[in-house]
């Protein structure tokens, strides 16, 4: 028996942003668990935190649960590279800024400082992999999009 | 039962084993398996296509977030590293995976190989049906099929024209592109799916041919072996994926002949799991990927580069180093990730986004590299290895931006070099000793794995022969990227879909001589 939908409906009805024209996206499951998503929450807040502080909560709880769903939908490889370098940031920065503890112990302004030490050694490959991933879900939100000037208008507009 | 998207069939949803048949079986949907695909099917073939990646229909990928087509049309979130072997940089090689391969995150680029390449070819190589002459009419009537068409100047971002200013300047002026577009409207986010559905890619050029003339495409099914005895294949067998990683139900197909198309990365792979890479066969060898760099450069006025065709213009005057710049434009998120620093420092980078111009370069790379099959994951162990000349090309191409954008009245330059503090000014630049940078600190991506089971004229030194067909077998061919014969230095779905056509044309014309299963 066949179920044939019909080509992808004209407008979008869903409220659900996991549903695209009727095509729904969202993993079965998150592809971090809870402990990883919180700590690239920590990483994320330094690395996006401006003079005056850290970004808004609601948009790194946006951030987090969008992580989960995209690592939701890749093979266990390059979740496992996530995980490598997120560990490296988390576990190994904070000796680098001669602090004997993990990043989560560090307020934001230390974290800042010990992912720049992380940078400028010879581990910063781990740190551009999860800056990376983490750059490219942050800068989504409209917010933090807007705040860069990221209009993405095309040419005719 | 079934769900069916558009015509395709997604075989996530099959909760049963699945038994098939079909004259032909095409695995791999991208550039080369689909247009192979179309024409058989058009010939009159039951052929069927199958796919591991899901089906985002075109519509509904033009308007995914960036990210999101990341995650799903892109093979592994786009993070797969080929490891640089000596003096190499790492380099992180990008695939699509889903109905229409890779071509569907292409930025439209369509150039022929440039004629001296051919002309090692059939000299150096003994391929003498692919010269220029040769391939013209698998070029044309692929050029006809994809609506390639040059990109107007209008079209062209600022990003471009500004490194357009500084190439005249310096004598190589920039040329216009030929890219697989109807009706373009210039928003730069091609690699992410267009929201015009203006970018001809195979789903969209291919697909409803291949549909309307009987053929089956059913998504989601990872095909694990190629069945065979004697040299001759009865067909396929592997999995339908009920999600990523998630094996589902067993999934059969007997067939009379088998055409492998997964890309220049698994190609390989699934030759050597079926026992068609013996030891000392050059399958999995001979890889080259095209090393890429880009360098981003701040203006003091708005530039913007993503309000136009994402690529526009290129030049080649530097093919003598084994070099060609390319336009090109990346998200503002991917822009932002890859600035120095954290915190307030990089929030203050990640503000230059609407100043930041950028083009890129590609070496025509010798390699060479090579494609092991993991024993236990899915994904191949890459290995790559730079001679010296792409050596020297790499350092020449980076050079080369930053030296045209200066030219073009740049503020700061932003160097592929890992663990730099910041942008370089004119003067910065020109004291900074690139030329030592180790090559394992130097940023490197690459769109363009070929040359894995590479086209030639024996089993010592190819993987297949002239018409594409595996040696030592009888009826198992490859027709994709993975058969280009050499590096192009331009690049390359454009050749893989004339090469894939010419492929399917001579198995169409000695159908009738196949052996039967
Ligand atoms: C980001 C990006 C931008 C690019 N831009 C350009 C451009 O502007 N111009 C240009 O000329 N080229 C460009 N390219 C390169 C071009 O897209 C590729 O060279 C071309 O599509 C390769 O065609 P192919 O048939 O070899 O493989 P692909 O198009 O990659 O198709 C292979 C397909 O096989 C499937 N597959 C693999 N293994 C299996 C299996 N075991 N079972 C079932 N299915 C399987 C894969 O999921 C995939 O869908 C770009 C590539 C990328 C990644
Ligand atoms: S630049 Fe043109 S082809 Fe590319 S996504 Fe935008 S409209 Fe489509």
């Amino acid at each position: 028996m066949s179920v044939v939908r019909a080509e992808a409906p004209a407008e979008e009805a869903s409220a659900d942003p996991y549903v695209v024209l009727g095509w729904s996206s969202r993993a079965a499951r998150p592809g971090l668990s809870a402990p990883w998503r919180r700590r690239a929450r920590l990483v994320a807040e330094a690395l996006f935190s401006t003079d005056d502080g850290p970004p808004p909560a609601a948009r790194l709880d946006w951030l987090e649960e969008d992580l989960g769903d995209f690592f939701g939908h890749l093979g266990r490889r390059s979740r496992l590279v996530f995980v490598a370098c997120l560990a490296t940031i988390y576990f190994v920065a904070p000796l680098l800024a001669w602090r004997l503890c993990t990043l989560g112990a560090l307020d934001w302004r230390a974290r800042v400082h010990a992912i720049e030490r992380l940078e400028r050694s010879a581990l910063s490959i781990a740190l551009l992999g999860a800056k990376a991933i983490l750059s490219i879900v942050y800068f989504e939100h409209p917010d933090a999009a807007r705040e860069i000037g990221w209009t993405q208008q095309c040419k005719l507009s | 039962m079934q769900a069916v998207v558009s015509g395709v069939v997604e075989g996530r949803h099959e909760t049963r084993p699945v038994a098939l048949e079909a004259d032909v079986v095409v695995v791999g949907s991208g550039a080369g398996g689909m247009v192979a695909a179309t024409i058989l099917a058009e010939a009159g073939l039951d052929v069927l296509v199958l796919e591991e990646g899901g089906y985002v229909p075109a519509a509904v990928h033009g308007k995914l977030r960036q990210s999101q087509s990341l995650r799903h049309v892109w093979r592994e979130g786009g993070m797969t590293l080929a490891l640089g072997l000596g003096a190499t940089p790492g380099v992180n090689v990008t695939m699509g995976r889903g109905v229409g391969g890779s071509s569907v995150v292409t930025g439209g680029v369509c150039l022929r190989v440039p004629e001296a390449i051919l002309a090692t070819w059939s000299r150096e190589l003994g391929l003498t049906a692919l010269t220029p002459e040769g391939l013209d009419p698998y070029y044309r009537e692929v050029e006809a099929a994809v609506h390639v068409e040059q990109v107007p100047e209008e079209m062209q971002s600022r990003s471009t024209r500004l490194f357009g200013i500084g190439a005249a300047k310096l004598g190589h002026p920039i040329r216009p592109i030929g890219r697989n577009t109807k009706g373009c409207h210039g928003c730069g986010r091609c690699n992410f799916g267009c929201p015009e559905q203006a970018k001809m890619s195979v789903d969209l050029a291919y697909l409803p041919r291949l549909l309307a003339a009987g053929g089956r495409v059913w998504s989601d099914c990872l095909v694990e072996r190629i069945e065979h005895e004697g040299g001759r294949a009865r067909g396929v067998r592997g999995r339908l994926l009920a999600g990523p990683g998630r094996r589902g139900p067993r999934l059969t197909v007997r067939a009379r002949v088998v055409l492998v198309a997964c890309g220049g990365v698994h190609s390989p792979v699934l030759l050597s799991a079926s026992g068609l890479a013996p030891y000392g066969s050059q399958v999995g060898e001979n890889m080259t990927l095209h090393p890429g760099f880009r360098v981003f450069a701040t203006f003091d006025e708005p530039v913007e580069g993503w309000r136009g065709a994402l690529q526009s213009a290129y030049t080649d005057a530097f093919e003598r180093d084994h070099v060609t710049l390319m336009s090109l434009f990346i998200p503002g998120s991917v822009i932002a990730a890859t600035m120095p620093g954290a915190g307030a420092a990089l929030m203050r980078r990640a503000r230059e986004v609407p100043y930041v111009a950028m083009f890129g370069a590609m070496v025509h790379d010798e390699g060479p590299g090579a494609v092991w099959r993991h024993p236990f994951g899915r994904e191949p162990v890459l290995l790559y290895r730079m001679s010296e000349a792409d050596r020297r090309a790499m350092y020449r191409g980076i050079r080369l931006l930053g030296e045209t954008f200066f030219a073009a009245g740049a503020r700061r330059l932003y160097l592929p070099v890992l663990g730099l503090d910041g942008p370089l000014d004119a003067d910065g630049f020109r004291r900074f000793e690139l030329e030592r940078v180790p090559p394992r600190r130097i940023e490197c991506s690459s769109q363009h794995p070929l040359g894995s089971v590479q086209m030639g004229t024996s089993a010592a030194t190819s993987g297949v022969d002239p018409d594409g067909k595996l040696w030592d077998t009888r009826n198992v061919f490859v027709c994709d990227g993975s058969v280009v014969p050499t590096s192009l230095g331009v690049n390359p779905q454009l050749t893989i879909m004339a090469m894939a056509t010419r492929i399917a044309q001579s198995l169409r014309d000695r159908w009738r001589s196949m052996p039967l299963r």
